[in-house]
């Protein structure tokens, strides 16, 4: 059996030797600004091809405007909050994560209630709802996936103790994002929509980043 | 007794300082209806009466406070909460680190290598599997070490990572059963190591500490051994300031049950 103050000695020897000067990562505090910045470009192109609502007269500027603001400032608070996680010894509580996820939920239900409120519009009986629900899931999942990735990437560079949780809380804050681009663009506002198909989303997205740390994770190790 | 805040301030105690400010608080109607306000004011009394800590236990809280404690806070609640200037050096040297200075990544193993050990030591009660886990905590350190942003403080960063090898650790199934008491005395050694006092002390402190489960043990190291605020200590853990309060204080609570300075 090797003496352990060897082999810690052998350690020390070999990682002595592989030394060399790196660059630290961005702090969470400069990843969630580039991540914003870029969620906020993405979407301003977004809304620039795609007509807005109809019903945005009735909305009005808060309900059309400032509700999505609203959302998508709880969107990076979640992505700020998961990229802080991968910060040795600075990770936030369990009990932080919970109401950074609780209030996200609020807010997303809040901007449902009060979209529904001011302008309720429903499908039309005769629209097939379930093939609107799927365009509107895959279009926000759509708009996700490449803040997804970037932000698991920068996540990867970190460690983090909690990866699958980080993962879904990436991808839920991701969709949140695209989702408060995507109701400006939808007009359907009738809770049974939304929470069929935007809501759901945030589900799915939130799954895709669980994927992807799950997958950094198994590369990682493989390394 | 003291009756005045006059006399409270003289007392300059913890004990004293909480009672001066309970008076203070509290409005001129509190005194108009004192028996509305009985139940939770005898609770008070009772609570304060009895200080957290520090009565009832001189010896083994002399014994655990005197271990290379760097600083000489010694109530939850007085406890400094931004970085000491004893880890100054040791954000300049991972800063060297970083940047693939020799001296400093040697003076920084030196320095971290003593407390990674007792940290790693206090979680397995293994010494074979406490040297596994060093090798692998500096293996770490040295992989992360782009994720330190100075001018944070390193201790928590460090025993961060290793937490987190320990954690990847217990996932791969090593995991050893929680109370099982280490037959190494220099495990023992590791858990409480202290000076100046009586052997029959230390060791009943050891044993003690030995039998605690692993969540109290370690935030007893942390926080009364090691000197880590609570604020880096939730850190570290993962939660609250106010649960790594908590949870410190149950643990010592149950340290003296264990030691058999009070009973249950």
């Amino acid at each position: 059996m090797n003496d352990p103050d060897t082999s810690l000695g052998e350690l020390r020897d070999l990682l002595r030797e592989s030394l060399q000067p790196i660059r630290t990562v961005p702090g969470p505090l400069l990843v969630t600004a580039g991540t914003a910045l870029l969620v906020t470009c993405a979407l301003a192109v977004f809304l620039s091809i795609k007509p807005l609502r109809f019903d945005r007269a009735a909305l009005g500027a808060i309900g059309m405007w400032w509700l999505s603001i609203g959302q998508l400032v709880m969107a990076i608070l979640l992505l700020a909050m998961a990229v802080r996680d991968t910060v040795p010894g600075f990770r936030p509580s369990r009990a932080q994560l919970g109401v950074g996820a609780g209030l996200a939920i609020a807010v997303h239900g809040g901007v449902t209630g009060l979209s529904w409120h001011r302008s309720p519009v429903a499908l039309p009986e005769t629209a097939d709802a379930l093939s609107i629900g799927f365009y509107c899931h895959r279009v926000e999942l759509l708009a996700a996936l490449p803040c997804v990735l970037l932000a698991a990437l920068l996540a990867s560079l970190g460690l983090s103790s909690r990866p699958l949780r980080l993962g879904f809380l990436l991808g839920a804050g991701s969709a949140l994002a695209a989702d408060s681009a995507w109701r400006l663009v939808c007009p359907i506002s009738d809770p049974a929509h939304v929470i069929g198909a935007h809501s759901s989303a945030l589900l799915s997205a939130g799954l895709v980043g669980l994927l992807c740390m799950a997958v950094v994770q198994a590369l990682r190790r493989r390394i | 007794m003291p009756s005045s805040p006059a006399q409270l301030n003289a007392l300059d105690s913890p004990l004293g300082r909480l009672r001066l400010g309970r008076r203070r608080s509290r409005p001129p109607w509190r005194h108009r209806t004192p028996d509305r306000w009985l139940p939770f004011r005898s609770l008070g009394t009772r609570r304060l009466r009895r200080p957290l800590f520090t009565s009832r236990l001189p010896a083994l809280w002399s014994v655990l406070s005197a271990a290379d404690r760097s600083t000489d806070d010694t109530s939850t609640s007085d406890e400094p909460e931004t970085p000491r200037v004893a880890e100054d050096p040791l954000v300049a040297l991972l800063v060297g680190y970083q940047r693939g200075e020799a001296e400093a990544f040697d003076a920084l193993y030196d320095r971290l290598l003593p407390p990674l050990r007792r940290y790693l030591a206090h979680l397995t009660l293994d010494r074979s599997r406490t040297d596994d886990l060093l090798q692998e905590t500096f293996l770490q350190i040295h992989r992360s070490r782009h994720t330190y942003l100075a001018p944070r403080p390193v201790r928590p960063w460090a025993f961060g990572i290793a937490r987190h090898v320990y954690l990847m650790d217990v996932r791969r199934g090593t995991r050893r059963r929680r109370h099982e008491l280490p037959q190494d005395d220099e495990v023992l050694e590791l858990i409480a190591p202290v000076t100046g006092t009586a052997f029959e002390d230390k060791d009943l402190l050891r044993r003690a500490m030995a039998k605690l489960p692993a969540d109290r043990r370690e935030i007893l190291l942390l926080h009364h051994a090691l000197g880590l605020s609570h604020r880096e200590i939730a850190g570290i853990l993962g939660i609250r300031v106010g649960a790594a309060k908590v949870r410190a204080h149950r643990a010592m609570l149950s340290l003296r049950v264990l030691s058999g300075v009070e009973r249950e």
